[in-house]
């Protein structure tokens, strides 16, 4: 297994892996690897849009060993782990608004010192201004139909100068009648109003009908 | 730039033009706990009217507040947070923040998630009963066949299994094939037994927290309803289309995509004010009315007005 273009990412016959923070603790059922003394864990695209963009080729996403990453809808905590193992000596904010999923997550932070669990609707961030602090990178994958203004709203708060975002879209939360193709052109229309766009991918065939849009915070 | 006042779940600080903490208040755990939702509000705090005594002209306060002040400026800016944010000591932030979670996790209990994992359960059993009952009855079938057609529950199929000694058409049945099958049929109907505790056990936690809800739907429709929904808080506050659609939302996605006739109901057509309706897509928003109601009720804990909305909504009918 080999380090990628994604730091702390690893590849080996085109599985991707990330270093354990907990080791001997798979979180959703992925398999563990042992490798020069360390622990792997496999990070399923099938299960993470993260791991299925960089499979799609998305270039570095601004998460490094010890950034500040703010995850708006963490859900039980899938691809936080793998953000996690990366930024190690970082923090991830992870926030999520259904009670049902936010147990996991709680859970999960416990065994992890990096994840900070919030729960709350991304819509009101005000809610949560006092309890994160401003981020190398904002990450949001929240199937609602006005996700890219709650993408602006964060973003706009909390990433800072020179920092990267990355919104997942799925397109049929959107707007379940319309061609996903145009659905996706009117969210890449909307964040260059307020963003440099740096990629889009679309994640086919690990995720339907599904993007991801990776920008750069405008301000300099 | 004049002062900066900056709360985060560590306390209250307050920095000067320079940049540097000239002032700080921090929380005791009770205290964290105690402001949390007054910051979640955007409601002031005592701690931070006591370091505002302290300063005069023009305070930049970073983050929100619902009431404006004299003399105090509210900011978003990014720098700003980047250069207060508490990362510095990160592990009493992370620990006071878990601790926030910990409380919200509490919090977020409530009786409506038991209602649900019990609804689900009987609609399982419901399930697996009938398949096991088929079973069962392919064996009687080959025993006592002239029974089968008045068969209907488990324990009249153990009365079948349990009387005869021999099979009625004749067949070399043995003792031992008899009664595997007998033992099946008590499985059956215990587990028959235990579906009805479970649905007495939703209609008393449904009468104690959503009686209306109870009232209008009946428990187990009621109980469906509120799964479907996510929770009691979602079925009250989504509009009574929504929830005259619950449980639609394959053909309703199928009339988006393809064209399709739009649904006029859910599983309310269950209901017997549907399903004996002359019109039932008229009825089927009445009663979907009257069920968002009753939602809205039992979550914002009104009184148990059940009865005038079953009669309204009959009255509304003719
Ligand atoms: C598709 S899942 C996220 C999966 C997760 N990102 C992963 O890859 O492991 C979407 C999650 O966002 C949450 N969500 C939706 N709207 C939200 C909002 N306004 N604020 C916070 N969380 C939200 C949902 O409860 C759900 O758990």
């Amino acid at each position: 297994m080999k380090a990628g273009r994604h730091p702390g990412v690893f590849e080996d016959n085109r599985r991707l892996y990330t270093q354990n923070l907990a080791p001997g603790i798979a979180v959703y059922g992925e398999p563990l690897v042992k490798e020069g003394g360390k622990e792997f864990r496999e990070w399923n695209p099938f299960r993470s849009k993260l791991a299925s963009s960089i499979l799609k080729g998305i270039p570095p996403v601004g998460i490094n060993r010890d950034s500040i990453v703010l995850y708006l809808g963490a859900a039980t905590g899938t691809t936080v782990s793998h953000v996690s193992d990366i930024c190690s000596e970082g923090i991830v904010f992870a926030v999520e608004f259904s009670p049902e999923v936010f147990t996991e997550l709680f859970l999960l932070a416990k065994r992890r010192p990096n994840i900070v669990p919030i729960l709350a609707d991304a819509a009101h961030p005000e809610a949560y201004y006092h309890r994160v602090a401003a981020a190398d990178v904002v990450y949001q994958d929240i199937a609602q139909r006005n996700q890219v203004e709650i993408f602006v709203k964060n973003a706009t708060l909390f990433l800072k100068r020179r920092g990267k975002a990355i919104l997942c879209v799925k397109s049929r939360s959107i707007d379940v009648a319309q061609q996903p193709a145009k659905v996706f052109g009117e969210v890449r229309e909307a964040l260059t109003s307020n963003f440099r766009l740096l990629d889009y991918k679309t994640l086919a065939p690990f995720q339907k009908d599904h993007a991801v849009f990776l920008v750069e915070n405008r301000k300099l | 730039m004049g002062y900066v006042l900056y709360t985060n779940t560590l306390g209250v600080f307050l920095y000067n033009d320079k940049g540097e903490l000239a002032a700080s208040r921090g929380f005791s755990d009770k205290e964290r706990q105690e402001y949390e939702p007054l910051l979640r509000r955007g409601e002031w705090i005592k701690p931070e009217e006591e370091l505002l005594k302290g300063t005069d002209g023009r305070v930049i306060f970073l983050g929100f507040k619902k009431a404006k002040r004299e003399n105090i400026v509210l900011s978003q800016d990014v720098d700003k947070l980047a250069r207060f944010t508490a990362v510095r000591d990160r592990e009493k932030f992370r620990a006071a923040n878990q601790a926030i979670s910990a409380n919200d996790v509490r919090l977020s209990f409530s009786e409506d998630i038991v209602v649900m994992h019990t609804i689900r359960t009987i609609d399982e059993l419901e399930h697996v009963t009938n398949a096991m009952l088929m079973r069962v009855m392919d064996f009687v079938k080959l025993y006592a066949p002239e029974a089968v057609s008045y068969l209907d529950e488990p324990s009249a199929v153990l009365g079948i299994l349990e009387k005869g000694a021999a099979s009625t058409i004749g067949y070399p049945i043995s003792e031992e094939h008899k009664r595997v099958f007998q033992e099946l049929a008590r499985g059956l109907a215990a587990l028959n037994r235990e579906k009805e505790k479970l649905e007495k056990h939703v209609e008393a936690t449904m009468k104690r927290i959503c009686p209306n809800l109870l009232g209008v739907a009946g428990a187990l429709l009621g109980a469906r309803l509120i799964a479907l929904a996510g929770s009691l808080k979602q079925l009250a506050t989504m509009p009574y289309t929504t929830v005259q659609l619950l449980g639609a939302e394959q053909a309703l996605f199928r009339h988006i995509k393809k064209g399709s006739k739009c649904p006029k109901h859910g599983i309310i057509l269950a209901h017997p004010f549907v399903q004996t309706a002359k019109s039932r897509g008229k009825a089927a928003r009445l009663l979907a009315e009257k069920l968002s109601h009753a939602a809205r009720l039992d979550y914002f804990k009104g009184p148990d007005m059940s009865e005038k909305l079953l009669r309204d909504m009959e009255a509304r009918l003719k």
